[in-house]
């Protein structure tokens, strides 16, 4: 869905940690922010991360 | 130095309006910003082979020239905060056959997702000015960390002149009075550039229809993390 060059260079925005992508959505390994990928694109907005965010493993 | 008026709007509010304006936005406000963005894209100079940030790149009319000036060995990354411009874009970049060259992300240019020293140059045309005053630092600073050491800058803002002109100040007036229509307002780019630690190399000053828009083209020094 997201290129490979592109999660190998997206970090979260709050935390600047690197995003696994699971489920369609990029997850922060650190803070657990979720950004939603529409349409293809990232979206990368820390309010968008804090909506769906799940506590860190 | 005259200080620099507020940004009002909440950022919710500009994405929407954005959303709303992007179809129109290359018939009204594309071509009066052309010749400005266009000696900025010359200076910043993108190579074959580079990895560069657009940051604002709104209806994509400088991600097509980044894409071509980088090449198949290169990439060139967007980040902008409206959906509704994205999709102008992703057209266009269709269009010329370069999208594999070029990565979208919608994003705040005051939190980068990108890791330290990621892009060889960044370049933004008539976004800083968007940004509130408190911002402007913060913006800058994040576009430091993602550059790598020795990396380019090239901002084209509305600056604010010396000596303001009559339709400077009414444009700041309107910007006050409007805030939700008027969203830029001229800013110091030169000395915004500089007190976020980047090494200036050229300035360039353009008029645009009476209002001043400076080109500034700075460095990030090799040894400043």
């Amino acid at each position: 869905m997201i290129s490979k060059e592109l999660l190998e260079i997206l970090v979260c925005p709050a935390c600047k940690t690197k995003v696994l992508l699971e489920e369609e959505m990029l997850v922060c390994t650190s803070c657990g922010r979720r950004y939603p990928i529409r349409n293809g694109i990232p979206v990368m907005l820390i309010e968008e991360g804090d909506k769906n965010k799940i506590e860190p493993k | 130095m005259e200080e620099i008026s507020r940004v009002a709007r909440p950022k919710e509010k500009a994405r929407a309006s954005y959303d709303k304006l992007s179809r129109w936005y290359d018939i009204v406000v594309g071509r009066m910003e052309k010749r400005p963005r266009d000696l900025g894209l010359a200076k910043l100079d993108a190579h074959e082979g580079e990895k560069v940030l657009e940051i604002g790149f709104g209806t994509g009319n400088c991600l097509l020239p980044l894409a071509r000036s980088v090449g198949d060995s290169g990439k060139v990354y967007g980040l902008d905060m409206s959906a509704g411009m994205l999709g102008v874009t992703v057209g266009k970049l269709e269009k010329a056959g370069l999208s594999k060259r070029v990565e979208l992300q919608l994003g705040d240019a005051v939190n980068l997702p990108y890791p330290d020293g990621s892009f060889d140059a960044i370049f933004m045309s008539f976004v800083l000015e968007l940004f509130d005053t408190p911002e402007i630092p913060l913006v800058l600073r994040q576009c430091r960390r993602a550059l790598k050491a020795g990396g380019r800058i090239c901002i084209v803002a509305m600056s604010k002149g010396k000596s303001p002109t009559m339709l400077a100040m009414a444009y700041e007036w309107a910007h006050r009075m409007f805030p939700n229509y008027i969203d830029c307002r001229p800013i110091y780019v030169r000395e915004a550039v500089e007190n976020a630690g980047f090494k200036i190399a050229d300035v360039t000053r353009v008029s645009l229809w009476g209002l001043s828009a400076e080109i500034v083209f700075a460095n990030k020094l090799e040894t400043s993390t």
